[in-house]
């Protein structure tokens, strides 16, 4: 299996703890160089988990908003930054999913998501993009995997914000079922990660 | 739905931690699995060896970029929020990024980027209060669980007070009976060391070279295998009497001496028998034994007069 490092392709790509550092003391040319490298991720993640462009965009700005509050709690070395950024941008579409689901109100628009996806996007940063890309066939790769109704109660927790009870519900399955499968799912996950030898500094540098 | 709250173990919370790092867990119960692995390392170090899943799984969505005025109105907004800052920097410039003149920075009039924070700053209200009700809802159950674990704590410390108090009380008993013991103790010390006393000054006496000794005549009256002697010295008061084969007094009687001058006898003391029949007794004369003629022991009643009764039992012409 290939390395997931990728090269900085000059001098001024530079590494996301010490931007996160800079961020922490009020660099705001740090956060934009953390905008430009993951704001993509995060609002396709968004679009793709509340179906709806403008509180996708909400979803964006407020992620990086936090990110540049509370830069100064993230602890180095305590995990990936970008894994910190897409936890915070996660939380906030799940609460907005329950909230949505709190009233009884708009489905989720599938066509409008599709739509989005189909867009043809370029990302302007020729070695971002090739690490994008990477990233995104390690996991798609580790995904494809693990037994299909695993990846359903990945997909339903993660990417629709569901509980386990809810799981359990809309597939009419045993909450012991549906726990059992999500620790499957991730501790497979974990180890063909593993396996393949991307660790944290792999994926991160 | 929300159980009360019980003190969470490692295998419940560890069943747990999968569900909570994919973000799919009840508030109480997401609540419950962060105020453990606060505390717990092996609890947290398992929620951390999914980081770099839950950390790819974005990347499963594809990238898009967003549209331009997310980034335009996110500096907008530190820019407002940190307009006085003299630390925060313009954005640097992006190869391939938006015009410079359209994003925000330190040239930005204060009250327009004000207001724009502003209009932005509400409609992100609700996202800040949710977090904070978050976090202050972890920081709730992470204080209960802190104030039962205090209060199991103390009640264990009671219970620990109680005891050593009880073993206390004892000791202090136990200490007060060993204080009797020793007073008591240092009394029998006492008259043992007195009676030595006695003793080498009765032997020492015995002993001495210019003591002589003589028998006592027992009466009618004394028992067959009644013995007694008496020891003394020419020219000094002292008189030393051993007696043997003697019944302690009866109730209401005593054994007394008198020494007497002629016809005049003068009581000297009471002679006291032990269990074992045996009598020692030691006096000083009020005057040197030369100066005496006769000596007896009578039994006499205890309330007796000054004169000797009829009942002798020693006695011996000097």
């Amino acid at each position: 299996m290939s390395q997931v490092r990728m090269p900085a392709a000059d001098s001024s790509a530079l590494d996301d703890e010490v931007l996160i550092t800079r961020v922490a003391s009020r660099d705001s040319s740090a956060l934009e160089q953390l905008y430009d490298r993951y704001a993509r991720i995060v609002y396709a993640t968004a679009l793709r988990m509340l179906g709806n462009a403008e509180l996708a965009e909400d979803i964006v700005q407020e992620t990086f908003w936090r990110v540049w509050r509370r830069s100064a709690s993230f602890a180095i070395g305590r995990g990936q930054v970008a894994g910190w950024i897409f936890g915070i941008a996660h939380n906030l579409c799940i609460d907005e999913l329950r909230r949505q689901r709190s009233r009884p109100t708009t489905a989720q628009n599938e066509y409008e998501e599709q739509a989005m996806l189909d867009q043809p996007d370029v990302q302007s940063d020729v070695v971002g993009a090739a690490i994008e890309r990477e990233r995104r066939r390690i996991i798609l790769q580790a995904l494809a995997q693990i037994p299909p109704e695993q990846r359903e109660v990945l997909e339903l927790a993660y990417f629709r914000g569901l509980s386990q009870s809810e799981i359990a519900q809309r597939l009419n399955s045993p909450i012991g079922t549906v726990k059992t499968r999500t620790r499957l799912a991730l501790q497979k996950m974990r180890d063909l990660l593993h396996n393949q030898k991307i660790g944290a500094d792999d994926l991160h540098d | 739905m929300s159980a009360p709250m019980t003190l969470s173990n490692c295998d419940e919370i560890l069943e747990l931690i999968p569900a909570f790092v994919l973000g799919a867990l009840d508030a109480d119960e997401a609540a419950r699995v962060a105020a453990h692995i606060t505390n717990c390392p092996r609890c947290r170090a398992e929620a951390e060896s999914f980081r770099d899943v839950v950390g790819l799984l974005p990347y499963a969505s594809g990238a898009l970029t967003p549209p331009p005025r997310v980034k335009r109105q996110l500096f907008a907004r530190i820019a407002a929020a940190h307009d006085d800052a003299s630390t925060t920097t313009a954005p640097a410039s992006h190869p391939m990024a938006m015009p410079r003149s359209t994003r925000p920075g330190r040239w930005v009039l204060p009250a327009f980027a004000a207001m724009l924070a502003l209009i932005i700053g509400l409609g992100t209200a609700t996202f800040e209060a949710r977090g904070r009700a978050e976090q202050f809802a972890a920081q709730l159950a992470f204080n209960q669980q802190t104030l039962r674990s205090m209060e199991r704590q103390i009640a264990e410390v009671r219970q620990t007070a109680t005891a050593v108090e009880a073993q206390l009380l004892a000791s202090v008993r136990e200490l007060d009976e060993t204080r009797l013991q020793l007073a008591k103790s240092q009394q029998e010390i006492q008259a043992l060391r007195t009676s030595e006393r006695q003793d080498e000054q009765l032997v020492s006496f015995i002993a001495a070279p210019q003591t002589v000794s003589r028998p006592l005549e027992t009466t009618e009256r004394a028992p067959d295998e009644a013995s007694a002697r008496m020891f003394m010295q020419p020219g000094h008061n002292r008189l030393v009497l051993m007696v043997y084969g003697l019944k302690s007094a009866e109730p209401g009687k005593m054994y007394r001496l008198w020494l007497a001058k002629g016809n005049q006898p003068i009581a000297i003391g009471v002679v006291t028998v032990g269990p074992d029949g045996v009598a020692e007794f030691v006096v000083d004369a009020p005057e040197p034994m030369d100066a005496y003629d006769q000596v007896m022991i009578t039994l006499d009643e205890v309330d007796a007069a000054a004169q000797p009764s009829e009942e002798v039992i020693f006695e011996a012409n000097l």
